[in-house]
C-alpha cells in the first residue's frame, strides 16, 4: 500500500514538473555558421584583407564554423580585419552579453572585438579587445551594459555606452594583431546573445 | 508522518499544475480552423505563402505555416501578415510560439493598428527549432511609429482600441526557403 502511495506521489510530482511552464533559454544563437554564410568583409581603409568561408572543421557548435583567413599586409597600421552580418534591427536591450567561441590555430597576440551599427543613424560602436590564446577560446564574453565601447562621439575612446541596443542594424567581429597582419587563420563559431 | 508527507507532496503537485494551466492565458489564435490572416503587400516587404499545417504545432493540432517567397530585390527580406481585430489590450502582453528550421538570423516583431496609427515593436531573434512563449511587453516604451520618426522610443498608444494585429518576420538577405510555423498566440 505504502509503495503504491509513494508511486502515486512520485507520479504526481513528475506530472507537475512536466506541466509547469518551461523557462525560456537565456541564450539565443545569433550565428552558428551552418549552411550559407551571410557575413561580409568590410572595405575600410584601416583594415586588412580577409577571406571568409564556412568550413566543416573546428566547429564548437553544430558542424560548421567561420574560417577567417587573414592575408598578409605590407603596411603595419593595417593590424586588423573586420567582417559583419546584417542584424535586421533585432532588439538586444534586454540582453547582457555576447558570447563567442574562437579557435586560434597558432599565432600569439591575437585579440578579438565586436562592433555594432545601431539605431536609425547606424552609429558604429566597438567593444574593447579580448585576448585569444592558442587553441580553443570558448565563451569569450563581451558585456553589453558596460561603458567600455568606443564610437565617433567618444572620440574613439573606450568610455561610451552602447546606445540603440533595441535596434541593431549590423553586427561586426574584428580580429586584431599586435603588428602588421601576417597570414593567419582563426575559426569563429557559436555567437550567442545572452 | 508518511501520510503528512504524501499529502504535502500532492498539495505541491496540484499547486504546480494549477499554476501551469493558469499561466497559459487566453489563446487568441491557435490556427485550428480556416486561415483568416492576410499577407501585407507593402513596398518594402516580400511575399509569403500561408497554409494551415499539421506539421509543427505547439497547441491544438495545427499551426500557421508561412513560407517567404524568394524576391529578386534582396532588401525585401521580411514578410508581414495581419489579422483584423477589435481588442482591448490595455493590461495584456502578447505571447506566441514559433518554430523555424533556419539555423540562425530569423527574427520576429509584432505591430498593431490602434485608433488609426501603426505601432511596431522591437525585433526578437529566434533560435532554430521551437521558440515558445516569445513575449512582447505591450506596456514597453520601445515601439516605433510615424510620430516617433520610426525610432523605437514610444509606448503603444490606445491599447484599448486595437483594430489590427501584425506579425513581421525578418530573415537574412538571400536566405532561401525561409519557413516558420506560428502557433498559440496569447494575450495575457
Amino acid at each position: 500500500m505504502r509503495t503504491l502511495l509513494y508511486m502515486a506521489a512520485a507520479a504526481a510530482a513528475s506530472a507537475a514538473i512536466l506541466c509547469a511552464p518551461r523557462a525560456q533559454a537565456d541564450e539565443t544563437l545569433f550565428e552558428g555558421f551552418e549552411g550559407n554564410s551571410y557575413w561580409y568583409g568590410v572595405d575600410w581603409e584601416n583594415t586588412g584583407q580577409v577571406n571568409l568561408e564556412v568550413a566543416g572543421e573546428n566547429a564548437s557548435q553544430g558542424n560548421g564554423a567561420l574560417k577567417v583567413v587573414i592575408r598578409e599586409e605590407a603596411t603595419d597600421w593595417k593590424n586588423k580585419v573586420a567582417f559583419f552580418k546584417e542584424a535586421n534591427g533585432i532588439d538586444i536591450s534586454k540582453n547582457s552579453e555576447v558570447l563567442i567561441d574562437v579557435y586560434n590555430k597558432e599565432a600569439a597576440g591575437i585579440e578579438i572585438a565586436i562592433g555594432f551599427r545601431t539605431g536609425e543613424g547606424w552609429v558604429y560602436y566597438e567593444s574593447g579587445r579580448k585576448q585569444v590564446n592558442k587553441g580553443w577560446n570558448r565563451d569569450i564574453s563581451f558585456g553589453l551594459d558596460s561603458p567600455g565601447y568606443k564610437c565617433k562621439a567618444s572620440d574613439w575612446k573606450y568610455n561610451a555606452e552602447l546606445e540603440g541596443k533595441n535596434n541593431i542594424g549590423e553586427f561586426y567581429v574584428l580580429v586584431y594583431r599586435p603588428v602588421k597582419m601576417a597570414n593567419d587563420v582563426v575559426y569563429i563559431d557559436n555567437i550567442r546573445i545572452k | 508522518m508518511r501520510k503528512a508527507a504524501f499529502l504535502a507532496v500532492m498539495a505541491v503537485a496540484m499547486l504546480l499544475m494549477y499554476a501551469s494551466v493558469h499561466a497559459e492565458g487566453k489563446v487568441y489564435e491557435s490556427f485550428e480552423g480556416a486561415n483568416d490572416w492576410n499577407a501585407e503587400n507593402w513596398d518594402n516587404v516580400g511575399g509569403v505563402t500561408m497554409t494551415i499545417s499539421a506539421e509543427k504545432f505547439s497547441e491544438g493540432k495545427q499551426s500557421l505555416k508561412a513560407v517567404a517567397k524568394d524576391e529578386e530585390e534582396d532588401w525585401k527580406n521580411r514578410f508581414v501578415i495581419s489579422k483584423e481585430a477589435a481588442l482591448d489590450l490595455s493590461t495584456a502582453d502578447m505571447y506566441m510560439d514559433i518554430y523555424t528550421d533556419a539555423p540562425s538570423g530569423v527574427s520576429v516583431a509584432i505591430a498593431f493598428d490602434t485608433a488609426g496609427e501603426y505601432y511596431e515593436s522591437g525585433n526578437k531573434l529566434l533560435n532554430q527549432g521551437w521558440n515558445k512563449d516569445i513575449k512582447f511587453e505591450l506596456g514597453a516604451k520601445d515601439f516605433k511609429c510615424k510620430a516617433s520618426d520610426w525610432k523605437n522610443s514610444v509606448p503603444l498608444a490606445d491599447r484599448s482600441d486595437i483594430s489590427k494585429v501584425f506579425i513581421l518576420v525578418q530573415h537574412p538577405k538571400k536566405m532561401k526557403d525561409v519557413t516558420v510555423f506560428i502557433d498559440n498566440i496569447r494575450f495575457k
